[in-house]
């Protein structure tokens, strides 16, 4: 009985330890990933914004007018 | 060990004085070394020397105290001995059950030992308990073994033994012929050993047959030889014998003054032997060896019980273990699986990021590429294109009144450049913008058409388009394009040359493709008659390149029609 109650307290601590550290270790990775992920997030949306913005300029151009110039947006730099 | 020899050898010469003094010195010598070695033997010969006297109750005192020492030592030969000898004093005591009970014992050991001597003394002593209970065949099978044993081991004293039981039997059986043959060998032998002790038995047992076929003198003659020798090697069992058969034989003589005597002494001698407290004393004896045995089993079942319990508690011990290790190696294992499992769907997210990133970018900065050229393409070539046109029109300007061929040239010139740059801003738009939406370009037609409606008054506009049609179609920019150019020139060129009341401009679904159809209710023309200008010939150029045909059906009078397929 006492070996009994002595093992299950053994590893009773070994399996809560293992569990708390793994979940910290998950809980780490997952933060990194979600600042990685966020990162490539806000890059994908930076070039969809110059994208868009650029597609809306061009359809701004009118086939009667032949308006152009107004048409072609082109950024100096582009920021990514 | 010298004393017990001693001892051992006087008992043989049934000098069983000197036998007790030397075997109780060396009793005292082995007690005083508190070993068990050697205690057995000791005891045992002491016991022996009791049983020649006929102390049967010291005797199994010592025999129980040897067996408890052999038991000790595990040594099976001496532990059958006393089984053997304890046996015998019961035998002397009368108490047959037991004493057959410890004989048999000791002939269990002593065939599984295949001891010689132990068989021989162990088959002799059976077969006494079978003459007890009138098994004379039997008794005379177990003596015929013990005999043949004694013989294939030369042992003459013991053979003699066999002999003159043998002889009793057959007495027993009535066959006195074969029994005083073998009587007389046994006494022959015996009186040859110098067996005193045997000889006596053997005078009694040969006596009591000769009782019994009515030979009174040789009796008595013999019974005396055998009372002689009982009292001085103090013989008390073959005294007892001698004693019986004398009184039979002075009843028989009707002398009963002697028979009175010799009963009296029988009496007396037997009393001796019998004595109730020592009968008692060996019960208890018995009793207390017997619990000190049990009292050892509870004992050795105790620790058995408590070794059982303890390795119940290993195993249990060791299962719990085992089992705790394996939970917990369990947990780790999918702890490790989860963690990975974690990382292999963040790598794969991440992947995809990286690669819609990629794409993006590329788009991104492929576009940005796109426009900077299309950017400088028009700045470049449509500012020397409009430089061109400007510088036409200004030498076109001043011509006007000298030379009206050169002016018309130049007017040509100047609107095919004009077209050009239209053609060059279209070109550079639709290389930039990769697709249009149906609806997007259904919407700039319908701006087209109501424009033309304000410019040209009087003339009914429509413009339909199929509710067939999905409008969520994407083309590309080009195709877009190509589809408005078409419609405008087909408009313009009505308003221009056909003076209409009504143009429509319809767009229909069919297999594979969509028909649009530009008509007007103007005055048409005969394709034969008029020249077809640039505006023609572009819509036909534009067709080919939708991959699709236009036909253009004109009826003077009637208005014309321009359906294009594609």
């Amino acid at each position: 009985m006492n070996s009994l109650i002595l093992y299950i307290v053994l590893y009773g601590t070994l399996s809560t330890g293992l569990v708390f550290v793994f979940h910290r270790k998950q809980k780490h990775l997952k933060n990194a990933f979600l600042e990685r992920s966020t990162n490539l997030k806000g890059m994908i949306s930076k070039n969809e914004k110059q994208l868009k913005r650029r597609n809306k300029a061009l359809n701004t151009y009118n086939f009667l007018t032949y308006n152009l110039k107004e048409s072609l947006l082109v950024q100096n730099i582009i920021q990514l | 060990m010298n004393q017990n020899t001693l001892g051992v050898y006087h008992e043989r010469k049934t000098q069983y004085d000197s036998a007790f003094y030397y075997l109780k010195t060396a009793k005292r010598a082995i007690d005083s070394l508190k070993s068990t070695m050697g205690v057995a033997i000791v005891y045992n010969n002491l016991a022996t020397v009791h049983i020649r006297t006929g102390d049967y109750s010291k005797a199994i005192e010592l025999l129980f105290d040897a067996l408890e020492a052999e038991e000790q030592l595990g040594n099976r030969n001496g532990i059958g001995q006393a089984y053997n000898n304890i046996g015998l004093c019961y035998y002397f005591l009368r108490d047959f059950n037991k004493a057959a009970d410890y004989l048999e014992r000791n002939l269990v050991i002593q065939e599984e030992l295949g001891n010689d001597d132990g068989l021989i003394n162990g088959y002799g002593n059976v077969a006494a308990i079978q003459h007890y209970n009138k098994d004379y065949k039997g008794a005379i099978a177990s003596y015929n073994k013990a005999y043949a044993i004694a013989r294939r081991i030369n042992d003459l004293d013991k053979s003699v033994n066999q002999i003159s039981n043998l002889g009793l039997m057959y007495m027993e059986l009535e066959d006195y012929k074969k029994s005083e043959s073998l009587f007389k060998r046994a006494l022959h032998l015996r009186d040859s050993l110098s067996d005193d002790r045997g000889l006596a038995t053997t005078y009694a047992t040969y006596a009591e047959g000769l009782i019994s076929r009515n030979r009174l003198g040789e009796a008595k003659e013999l019974l005396n030889k055998a009372l002689k020798l009982s009292k001085e090697r103090k013989l008390l069992s073959v005294k007892v014998a001698a004693l019986a058969g004398l009184s039979e034989v002075a009843s028989a003589e009707k002398d009963f003054e002697s028979a009175n005597e010799y009963t009296k002494l029988w009496k007396l001698t037997n009393d001796t032997i019998l004595n109730e407290e020592r009968i008692k004393a060996v019960t208890e004896f018995e009793t207390k060896y017997e619990t000190e045995k049990k009292q050892k089993e509870i004992l050795s079942q105790r620790a058995e019980i408590a070794e059982k319990d303890l390795e119940v508690r290993r195993k249990n011990t060791w299962i719990y273990g085992s089992l705790g290790l394996a939970l917990v190696l369990g947990l780790l294992g999918y702890l490790f699986f989860n963690q990975q499992k974690l990382k292999n769907r963040q790598l794969k997210k991440e992947g995809e990021l990286n690669q819609a990133l990629a794409r993006i970018e590329t788009q991104n900065k492929l576009q940005e590429q796109r426009l900077r050229i299309s950017r400088d393409l028009h700045d470049n070539i449509g500012s020397q294109l409009t430089f061109v046109t400007s510088s036409v029109d200004n030498l076109k300007f001043g011509l006007k009144e000298d030379n009206p061929k050169v002016t018309e040239k130049l007017g040509k010139i100047s609107e095919f450049t004009t077209q050009t740059i239209y053609e060059l801003r279209d070109t550079i738009w639709a290389m930039n913008k990769t697709e249009i939406a149906f609806e997007d370009l259904q919407t700039r037609i319908a701006n087209f058409i109501e424009n033309a409606g304000a410019a040209a008054q009087g003339v009914d506009f429509q413009f339909v388009v199929s509710k067939n049609i999905d409008t969520s179609v994407v083309f590309s920019s080009i195709k877009g394009m190509n589809i408005y150019r078409i419609i405008q020139e087909a408009v313009n060129n009505a308003l221009k040359y056909a003076s209409p009341q009504r143009i429509s401009v319809t767009i229909d679904p069919q297999e594979n493709g969509y028909v649009l159809q530009v008509k007007d209710d103007g005055k048409g023309f005969n394709k034969d008659d008029v020249e077809l200008g640039n505006g023609l010939a572009n819509m036909k150029k534009r067709a080919r390149d939708l991959n699709g045909s236009i036909d253009i059906t004109s009826i003077v009078g009637d208005g014309t029609s321009i359906r294009l397929q594609f």
